[in-house]
């Protein structure tokens, strides 16, 4: 059996027995492919009572190499609006790119994401939003960001 | 809201920490499995490996880790292969838990009877019969009942009832033998239309391998009855006194003398350059993290190619995920039309973007 299919199956069950972290629910896990979460930043922040998604998709590289893990944009939810995520729901963070680590997991992904809007001050785009958005690949992980602010 | 999730029949075999009580009611065991558990794949350890820094990991998992990423997963401090050393301690303590890890849970087990339900499986695992086996200790157990057997409609589509698609290998298998073909790690019970064209080629390629490679064998270990002898001591190809394989450098290597590395080692050498040398990495990862088992725990050469195969194998599924091509394109056609609008409406204005992005290069980079 795939080993990212055995990893994906203990991190689900882990999951489902022992719950996810407050702001963070699994919204659904058909398969071993494709996971979606919804997201809330908690206490006093810009992003109160916004409601975000988060959506996971895997290859069998998982977890030696980082899912693919984008923001959803759709009629019912949207990116939110933060200097490292782009309008199209792509993110711009390290962790999902070369600093992932095969002991990181799905629930640690999101827990980082949800941080990463807890602390930020300011809502507004990435300065390239829209030449970025135009070309953007469909899949995340084929763009290579640089990461150059780490203070957010 | 009730979440949709993949049926969890099948994750009922999976070992986990969470099949031990929280520590307010068993101290300790929990925490106990979590750490004898590699990190990278949450497995127990097989052939447990430390690097420089001390974290502990499978061998195998560690060796795929280090050739993407140099360094520890867990504190980033630089490492390599050099760096790996076995620790056979670590391997014992892991195999005396394993053998008593479900006989510790079935001691638990009439403690946690009085909070659930009655009936009692003493492996463990959920059967059919018994989707809701107490020792899982579910929540909400009917809905996950109900939620599971829509996932596993989702996951099969297209296949008639008599046949199933394997949650875990994605082949063809009827629906009655799946459970079988399950607990066989997905090696028996097929159904015969899941194996054509060049997937039989393969097969072939791969079944001369294991009909030749005894043979191989005994030529190597001069006369059967010091084969035997071997094969008693649990080290049938004589891999105790064995040397690890060195990497290769691939790039400055002919094809010719690629192909030449593997029927060293008795291995197909079908395929094209990519996949010979793709075949001799992962050759040489299994081989080397079997080398850091005890002797005792060390898998036979015969296993190893099982091991190699079955990763070949996982790897052409992914690829060749798209079998009817029509129907791939009838089913997107809504994402291919609108594509090729979004093309078009690129194109006039394409002279005014030319300008680089600044910070971010998009990848050409059709997987």
């Amino acid at each position: 059996m795939a080993v990212s299919t055995r990893r994906l199956q203990k991190e689900l069950v882990e999951i489902q027995k022992q719950g996810t972290p407050v702001g963070i629910t699994l919204l659904s896990a058909d398969d071993f492919q494709t996971w979606l979460f919804t997201v809330q930043v908690l206490g006093d922040t810009i992003y109160s009572g916004e409601l975000f998604a988060l959506k996971f998709r895997f290859d069998g590289q998982y977890p030696i190499q980082p899912p693919a893990v984008q923001f959803v944009v759709d009629e019912k939810y949207q990116a939110p609006v933060h200097p490292h995520v782009y309008s199209n729901g792509h993110i711009c963070a390290s962790i999902l790119g070369n600093e992932w680590s095969p002991v990181l997991s799905v629930i640690a992904v999101c827990v980082t994401i949800q941080s990463m809007l807890a602390s930020c001050k300011k809502k507004e785009r990435p300065p390239d939003n829209e030449r970025y958005v135009k070309h953007a690949p469909e899949n995340p992980k084929k763009t290579q960001f640089v990461y150059h602010d780490d203070t957010v | 809201m009730q979440p949709n999730v993949v049926s969890l029949s099948e994750s009922d075999s999976v070992q986990d920490p969470t099949d031990f009580p929280p520590s307010s009611i068993a101290p300790g065991l929990r925490d106990l499995d979590d750490s004898l558990r590699c990190p990278i794949c949450r497995e127990l350890y097989t052939a447990p490996v430390t690097l420089s820094c001390g974290h502990c990991y499978c061998s195998l998992c560690i060796r795929n880790s280090l050739s993407s990423k140099a360094e520890c997963p867990i504190c980033r401090q630089n490492a390599s292969e050099v760096h790996i050393r076995k620790n056979p301690a670590m391997e014992s303590v892991v195999k005396s838990w394993a053998s008593g890890r479900d006989f510790i849970l079935g001691l638990l087990k009439p403690q946690e009877d009085h909070r659930t339900s009655p009936s009692v499986d003493s492996q463990g695992k959920a059967s059919n019969t018994q989707p809701d086996s107490p020792s899982k200790k579910r929540k909400r157990t009917t809905d996950d009942t109900l939620t599971s057997a829509a996932g596993e409609r989702k996951l099969t589509p297209g296949i008639s009832k008599a046949q199933v698609q394997c949650p875990m290998c994605n082949q063809t298998v009827p629906e009655r033998t799946i459970n079988q073909h399950l607990d066989s790690g997905c090696q028996s019970y097929l159904s015969e239309a899941s194996s054509s064209g060049t997937r039989g080629q393969q097969k072939e390629q791969w079944s001369k391998v294991f009909g030749n490679s005894g043979i191989t064998h005994r030529n190597k270990d001069k006369g059967k009855a010091k084969e035997k002898e071997k094969e008693k001591d649990g080290d049938p190809d004589g891999l105790s006194d064995v040397d690890p394989l060195p990497k290769v450098s691939y790039n400055v290597l002919k094809d010719k003398l690629i192909q030449e590395y593997l029927t060293e080692h008795g291995l197909p050498t079908n395929g094209g350059r990519d996949a010979c040398i793709a075949r001799h990495q992962k050759w040489v990862m299994l081989f080397n993290a079997n080398l850091d088992r005890s002797p005792a725990n060390r898998q036979s050469l015969d296993q190893l190619k099982r091991e190699l195969k079955k990763w070949e194998e996982a790897q052409q599924t992914r690829k060749h995920s798209v079998t009817d091509v029509v129907a791939y394109q009838k089913e997107h056609k809504s994402e291919f039309e609108r594509l090729k609008e979004e093309a078009r409406r690129r194109i006039p204005d394409k002279t005014s973007n030319s300008a680089a992005a600044s910070g971010i290069i998009v990848i050409d980079d059709d997987e």
